[in-house]
């Protein structure tokens, strides 16, 4: 019920026969039905989400400020399919970025500068990976349509970025220097016409 | 490597904001305590190679070990699952108190490994019915932990946010009966206690009158927020004052105290910066010096 807040209101709802699937004594379908009726069980539910959404926040912080509006929906429905399955909970960026990946790709999702962001920040994570081994010197290009300058400054404040900036060929050189990942602009070209005034 | 002898002092719960204090303030620390757990990866039971340490993570710990005791906390044992009992993970605390010489380690009292897979988490460390179930259940566990970890075994007090009916026995009887039988010792997480009586409306002094406090060698302190109507064992910032008082109340009493412990969560450390947790340590040693006057 921990983890599954429909099922825990679905238990609060019916009662008992929520429970017919289980294979419980009599104290402990009545101990359930007690705790899913007090307000703490709100609270466990939500502080496991918490838990789980941490290390997403911690690994896509940009995608998910970009993602506000749809996020609790998308988390919903990941994680009606997807358990925790380490108590570290290492696995939970590694199934966002997968669904994730899933939806943008096959234009389920369609928020616009969502791919490119959610790219620069895959990447990043990819190298930070590599301190699991101490590997340090890694880095990787990541290709942006728009202006990677104003997107990132822009979610990094919280902030969404404005809505249409002009398309282009921009690129950023992720590196990890230690447990330092530098950001360098290597490319910035705007479309021919494109070029705001 | 730091010596295993703690007298009787205060430590912080290290976690990555502290990689600097630990550094420049050795001298306001006794000890250092340690997840363990945040060095590692655990890849799961049957994986051909488990527990992957990360060793750049460790550098720090390595440093502080050469002039700091250092005592293990870990969270990953869920010792009241009750389909599985994880010896691989002991011996791997194990390895890691023999590495640094610790004088004692602690678990906590609750589950959040669930399902014949034991791979499911909760993403909670949930609490157990104080029954006597229960009681059968973890005496052989933590004598086999005793024995695989050669040091004092402790286990901490649970945070509920909620109450099981008709239990056996209440909280206190539990981890009395449960330190009497097993020869485990506590450790007596004061805002626990304190988040529990907030939200389950008990006296706490009550409760540290009902316990056998003979038992408890490490204390931790904290703060918490309310969520949602209830007061949450959160760790933000300083530590509640209230908890203060339950140190003062509680460190006189407790004759086999060997450290307290501030723990914070490390989202929280622009409320405390280097000046806060100074300011948290110095205050848990005046309470200790007040008690040992007092003793």
């Amino acid at each position: 019920m921990t983890l599954n807040p429909v099922f825990a209101a679905a238990v609060l709802r019916k009662g008992a026969p929520a429970l017919s699937g289980y294979r419980l004594s009599g104290v402990e379908a009545g101990r359930l039905l007690a705790v899913v009726s007090q307000r703490g069980m709100s609270v466990n539910c939500t502080l496991a989400r918490a838990n789980r959404f941490a290390p997403i926040a911690d690994a896509f912080p940009l995608t998910c400020s970009l993602l506000k509006p749809h996020l609790r929906g998308l988390l919903d429905e990941l994680w009606s399919v997807h358990r925790p399955g380490n108590y570290q909970l290492t696995g939970e960026a590694g199934a966002f970025a997968q669904f994730l990946d899933a939806k943008l790709s096959s234009g389920e999702l369609d928020v616009e500068y969502a791919a490119e962001v959610f790219r620069y920040e895959s990447k990043a994570w990819d190298l930070i990976q590599t301190l699991r081994s101490s590997v340090c010197g890694h880095s990787a290009i990541v290709h942006f349509t728009h202006d990677p300058s104003v997107l990132i400054k822009c979610l990094e404040r919280d902030e969404l970025p404005p809505a249409g900036l002009p398309a282009g060929a921009f690129a950023v050189r992720l590196t990890l220097n230690g447990d330092t990942l530098e950001v360098d602009l290597v490319v910035a070209g705007l479309q021919a016409g494109t070029r705001r005034a | 490597m730091g010596s295993q002898t703690v007298t009787c002092g205060v430590g912080v719960l290290f976690n990555p904001a502290l990689a600097d204090f630990v550094t420049e303030h050795e001298e306001a620390l006794d000890y250092l305590a340690v997840i363990p757990d945040r060095f590692w990866i655990d890849n799961g039971t049957g994986a051909p190679s488990r527990f992957e340490e990360t060793a750049a993570g460790e550098a720090v710990l390595a440093s502080a070990s050469l002039s700091l005791p250092v005592v293990l906390h870990g969270i990953g044992l869920s010792i009241c699952s009750a389909e599985m009992f994880d010896e691989q993970y002991l011996l791997q605390l194990a390895r890691w108190r023999k590495r640094y010489n610790s004088p004692w380690v602690s678990e906590h009292l609750s589950f959040s490994r669930i399902g014949a897979g034991h791979e499911t988490n909760a993403g909670v460390a949930l609490p157990v019915p104080y029954d006597r179930e229960i009681l059968n259940l973890l005496q052989p566990r933590i004598e086999a932990a005793r024995d695989i970890l050669g040091c004092p075994f402790l286990l901490e007090n649970n945070v509920s946010y909620f109450a099981f009916p008709e239990e056996d026995l209440t909280e206190p009887e539990f981890l009395n009966e449960l330190a009497r039988r097993s020869g485990c010792h506590l450790l007596l997480d004061l805002h626990n206690v304190y988040t529990n009586s907030r939200n389950h409306g008990f006296d706490a002094t009550a409760f540290l009158d009902s316990l056998d406090l003979s038992r408890v060698i490490e204390m931790h302190v904290a703060g918490g927020s309310e969520m949602m109507g209830c007061y949450t064992d959160s760790h933000t910032g300083p530590v509640a004052e209230p908890v203060w008082d339950l140190l003062s109340y509680a460190a006189p009493r407790c004759p086999n105290l060997r450290g307290v412990t501030f723990e914070f969560h490390e989202s929280t450390w622009p409320l405390l910066r280097t000046e806060g947790v100074l300011r948290q340590l110095a205050r848990a040693r005046d309470v200790l010096a007040v008690a040992a006057a007092a003793a």
